[in-house]
């Protein structure tokens, strides 16, 4: 009797486990976020970095001085857009409406792209007028932190893109809309960084 | 579908099946596996266009008052401003989790939750901590900072900004033997410094500048 | 018409022939012997022919246990490149006094005690302990493989190519002369202009991506993928070690990967972080290292300290004493372990009040550790203790930390640690507390968890032999240097002028020619074992009488490990089913859905460390080239679907009827 319980129990904790031992499975979205708590204390060691050294101009320009604010609100709104409109196609994703995610995400490329542009143009501009990254600590700092940011936001896109072709060639199956949860968490995660930057970088710059 | 579904999505289509089947046997084992279970049935929270609205309007308000509070300076005196835009960097960063992140306290058995706390620990440790102690560093060390109390207790610093008071000639004042070794000061930077000492050696070019004092200010 | 010179820096960068050490007889020596013993080990691989095999089985295998042999054999072969190392700083500290010089140029010496460092704790220690929890932990859990296979088969790689890295530093150009942390200045461009801080740098970038994708892998594994009953309590405490080491990976690695990329910053382009001037501050970094390096201190040991705690168990017949607070313990320390860090520079200056903080809380941590070492004691009381080898370490083990946690705690006090800072005390602190707790660890894990692996005992004699050597070995090493660093010895020295200290450095010399010894018994013991594996043959599946999952599967266990999940009903769950007549199911088997083997991984990997080589000696063509390469396999890869297979129910039927009769609860 006590055999055949057993018996039972294993077979039935077998169908569970098998799904398990798929590694595209379900530990998949929890794995991801555990990334970005990682990625998370990559960027609170560059915070603490730009909170330690970023006061020394060493004679060179200070933040008042090189940085812009209304770049800085353009490129925040851009990315908050882009949150929005993530959001949106994952909804669809929700519903199943291949094409209304796919334009969604165009959308939310397009904002990405264009803050990365905005965002180098700003570098550009920084380094032709003499404020490059080895001019000071500060602008070490400031391009290191800023820089790393826009790096994530550029893997961003290009797995954007990637991810729309594989939709695009295969739909909304399971290993799909995985990949996509797990983007919309990259993609929202970068936003919370952000809000760090411009509060800590740019506006507390400003007040220095 | 929601992306909380699709975390279970892939895992859990066999589950309850196999939760019935296991029933019987779950009174007796509360256990993992039976949360795990639950937790499917229960889809949690997912965006809706209404709150993926709301969160935008919100973090529109909440960064768009910071920045206008910084560029008018209304708020007059600068710590004030700094405080209130901490304040509001901390609000949009709860509203971005709540409404774009879906934080809440069941996902994937509270483990998201956990971790991110965890992280947050981690992070105001890491962020608090090396503010406060290289601030004492620069506060104990800086050159133009009057040092002259602290010589007494021969540490007198050296005027490199980094560098650590020496220990007393270097040596443990016990031993004889210990004048062996040299006079190689015994830094914080003294990982390195023990090479200073090394004869037969070309002087290291680090601690020629590090205690040749022709270093930059900190700040 | 491209001019010759131009032409020349572009396709190989600074990398001239000058970079070869063709100058340097023990590096030409060395050079040779391992060119002799790779043609002879490459040309016996391709007699036998095995690269077919090697490639297909365990090259791009995603079993977690196999993954978890190769990082052992890789951590195995480091120890003896990192211990060579060791025994030439030894002899050269013992014959360089007064008017001898030694054997070795300063320029070389440097090399070898920042190379001995690095290899020891980054390519022997981290592999050796990655390895034991990758084939460990998730038999103990009842689970089929980790959350991540083919991210298990990648992070592998990552750390092989770290090793690879420092390996090419030997034969070309140099390896880092600035200890085992690099701090700046000195590892700046101005003070170290040539390529052996590069080195350091990419081999431990691309190694650290490794680890801290393995320690994500790890905890979703622990968080997910636990057999139904495995409650958090009821998980082994090897378990608990393993979860916890990996949450400190994955939360200490991304400071490392930050301050190592800030110092490449500095070198390559010429930013201010940490250099003298320009407002850099070098204690920045060392202040940023330490955060990660003290966190990376329990990653070493926490795995040591849960196989201590399988080991006692198993080999006193007994319950552990004290589960609870042995998870509590090491839940505080893992968390704990973010608070000690500026203990490493209380010399820096920051003034009393950080120092006392910092003093006290390290001395916090110690309690959390005395604990364990109770609740170890309080499981041998009354037990039937078998000496078997994994016990021997485990007692070898308790005597040896126990005197190093105390000089630990000595150091813990900033007054006394403003004398001792630096000086040969501290660095007999941290070997006694690696080699006694880290090393003597992984050889009784070694030597507990061989038969589950391989299905053959180790040899006891050989064994025997070589934890004598390296346990008295350890000692005769080690303690001098004590006694020289109360006598204000430091570190890092080439030459002395006192000959009075010279009887102490050849004392620890001959220490380190014991500890040679032991290490060659351990190869000996692995010979002996191969060679008389039927004699040792353990067909039970159980040698030691178990008490954890592990022990329920046949040795090796089958690729899925499980046919049936078990369910836990108890702590020590195979103690529990053996007590309860558990029976292996003979029929009902279903088919297993399998993830497939892939390249992907050794491609990705070998595509990192080419990347890091060529920015090492700046051949920008070629860095680009493997950058995007990396781009396009990986994306190409998500590109593939189809990356199982299904185990038939047949073939399961087939693997169990060929293992179960012999095991051990059969009956």
């Amino acid at each position: 009797m006590a055999v055949a319980l057993e018996r039972i129990e294993f077979e039935h904790v077998h169908e569970h486990i098998q799904e398990h031992a798929d590694e595209e499975g379900g530990s998949t979205l929890l794995g991801f976020w555990i990334y970005l708590m990682s990625d998370c204390l990559l960027f609170a060691a560059l915070f603490a970095t730009f909170a330690v050294v970023g006061g020394n101009y060493a004679g060179g320009p200070s933040a008042r001085q090189v940085l812009e604010l209304p770049t800085v609100e353009f490129n925040t709104a851009m990315l908050l857009l882009s949150s929005l409109t993530c959001g949106l196609a994952m909804l669809e994703v929700e519903r199943g409406r291949v094409a209304a995610m796919q334009a969604w995400l165009a959308v939310t490329a397009l904002f990405g792209l264009t803050f990365v542009g905005v965002e180098i143009q700003e570098f550009a501009h920084m380094v032709r007028e003499g404020a490059g990254p080895d001019r000071s600590a500060f602008l070490s700092c400031f391009f290191t932190l800023v820089g790393t940011h826009g790096l994530h936001v550029s893997v961003g896109l290009i797995w954007m893109t990637t991810l729309m072709a594989q939709v695009g060639r295969r739909g909304l199956i399971p290993a799909n809309t995985r990949r996509l949860a797990c983007f919309s968490l990259f993609w929202h995660f970068l936003d919370v960084i952000w809000i760090g930057v411009f509060t800590f970088v740019y506006l507390m710059g400003m007040l220095r | 579908m929601s992306e909380d579904d699709l975390a279970s999505a892939g895992t859990r289509a066999g589950v309850p099946a196999a939760q019935e089947l296991y029933a019987g046997a779950r009174g007796v084992y509360p256990d993992a596996h039976g949360r795990h279970g639950s937790h499917a049935a229960h889809p949690e929270h997912r965006g809706s266009l209404r709150s993926y609205l709301a969160g935008f309007g919100l973090s529109v308000l909440l960064t768009a008052i910071p920045f206008a509070l910084v560029s008018t300076g209304t708020l007059g005196g600068k710590q004030a401003t700094a405080l209130a835009i901490a304040v509001f960097a901390a609000a949009q960063i709860v509203v971005h989790m709540v409404y774009f992140l879906h934080m809440n306290a069941r996902s994937e058995g509270g483990w998201t939750m956990m971790a991110l706390i965890f992280t947050l620990i981690l992070v105001v440790i890491a962020l608090s901590g090396s503010m406060w102690v290289m601030y004492h560093l620069n506060v104990n060390m800086m050159p133009e900072q009057a040092m002259e109390e602290m010589a007494d207790e021969s540490v007198g610093p050296l005027p490199g900004g980094a560098m650590a008071p020496t220990s007393g000639g270097g040596a443990a004042p016990t031993s004889a033997s210990g004048a062996a070794t040299g006079p190689a000061p015994r830094g914080a930077m003294g990982s390195m410094s023990g090479m200073g000492s090394m004869s037969g050696m070309a002087p290291m070019p680090g601690m020629a500048s590090m205690s040749g004092g022709g270093v930059g200010p900190m700040r | 018409m491209i001019d010759g010179v131009s032409l020349y820096k572009f396709l190989f960068g600074r990398l001239t022939w000058a970079a070869f050490p063709i100058h340097e007889p023990i590096l030409v020596g060395t050079f040779l012997v391992v060119v002799t013993g790779g043609v002879a080990v490459l040309g016996a691989l391709t007699y036998f022919r095995l690269w077919g095999y090697l490639w297909r089985e365990w090259f791009t295998t995603i079993d977690h246990k196999r993954i978890g042999v190769m990082y052992t054999v890789l951590g195995i072969v480091m120890l003896l490149r990192g211990f060579a190392d060791a025994m030439m700083m030894r002899g050269q500290q013992a014959i360089a006094f007064g008017a001898s010089q030694g054997y070795l140029p300063a320029h070389h010496y440097d090399q070898i005690f920042t190379a001995h460092g690095v290899i020891m704790i980054f390519f022997v220690a981290m592999p050796l302990i990655t390895g034991l929890m990758n084939f460990v932990m998730p038999l103990q859990i009842g689970a089929r493989d980790v959350a991540f296979p083919y991210l298990n088969n990648f992070s592998f790689w990552m750390t092989v190519g770290g090793a690879m890295l420092v390996m090419v530093s030997l034969f070309v150009g140099d390896f880092a002369r600035t200890g085992w942390l690099a701090y700046p200045p000195l590892s700046g461009i101005q003070y170290s202009p040539d390529t052996g801080v590069d080195y350091y740098i990419w081999a431990l970038q691309v190694a650290g991506i490794g680890t801290l994708l393995s320690g994500v892998n790890m905890v979703t594994t622990v968080l997910k993928l636990r057999a139904p009953g495995m409650t958090l309590m009821r998980m082994p405490v090897f378990t608990w070690t393993t979860l916890c080491t990996n949450v400190l990976i994955v939360a200490s690695f991304p400071v490392l990967t930050v301050v190592l990329a800030l110092l490449a910053l500095d070198r390559y382009l010429g930013m201010h972080f940490f250099t003298n001037d320009f407002g850099g501050n070098a204690m920045m970094y060392v202040n940023l290292i330490w955060i990660w390096g003290h966190p990376e201190v329990y990653i070493l040991i926490l795995p040591a300290f849960g196989v201590f705690s399988e080991v006692t168990a198993t080999f006193s017949g007994k319950r552990l004493f004290g589960y609870s607070s042995m998870v509590y313990a090491t839940v505080c320390i893992t968390v704990l372990a973010y608070l000690v860090w500026l203990h490493h520079f209380f010399t820096m200056g920051s003034g009393a009040s950080v120092n006392a903080f910092f003093g006290i809380t390290t001395m916090i941590i110690s309690i959390p550790t005395g604990a364990k070492m109770f609740n170890w004691l309080f499981t041998l009381y009354r037990g039937r203790i078998r000496f078997e080898l994994p016990m021997l370490w485990t007692i070898a083990f308790m005597l040896t930390f126990v005197i190093g946690g105390m000089s630990g705690v000595l150091l813990a006090v900033p007054p006394a640690d403003f004398v001792l800072h630096n000086s040969l005390f501290l660095v007999a602190h941290f070997h006694n507390v690696i080699i006694g707790g880290v090393v003597f660890g992984m050889f009784a894990g070694i030597n507990y968890w061989f038969p589950k692996a391989f299905g053959f005992r180790l040899d006891p004699f050989w064994g025997r032999v070589s934890f004598w050597f390296w346990v008295s070995g350890f000692y005769v090493a080690f303690m001098p240097l004590y006694v020289l660093g109360l006598m204000g010895v430091t570190r890092r020295l080439r030459h002395f002028d006192d000959p009075s200290l010279q009887i102490w450095f050849v004392i620890a010399a001959l220490g380190a020619a014991l500890i040679f010894v032991g290490i060659l018994a351990f190869l000996m013991q692995l010979f002996v074992s191969i060679r008389d594996r039927e004699r040792l043959r353990d067909a039970t599946g159980d040698p030691w009488g178990g008490r954890t999952l592990e022990w329920s599967t046949p040795s090796p266990p089958p690729e899925y490990n499980f046919a049936f999940t078990p369910v836990i009903r108890d702590r020590d769950a195979w103690w529990e089913m053996k007590k309860r007549g558990y029976r292996r199911p003979l029929e009902g088997f279903k088919p297993i859905h399998m993830p497939r083997n892939t390249g992907t991984g050794v491609i990705l990997a070998a595509l990192s460390t080419i990347l890091g080589f060529a920015m090492v000696w700046y051949i920008w063509w070629l860095a680009a080239t493997c950058f995007l390469a990396l781009f396009v396999v990986a994306i190409g890869h998500t590109f593939n679907y189809q990356r199982s297979f299904h185990l038939s129910a047949d073939e399961v039927a087939r693997i169990e009827r060929a293992r179960t009769p012999t095991l051990a609860a059969e009956g």
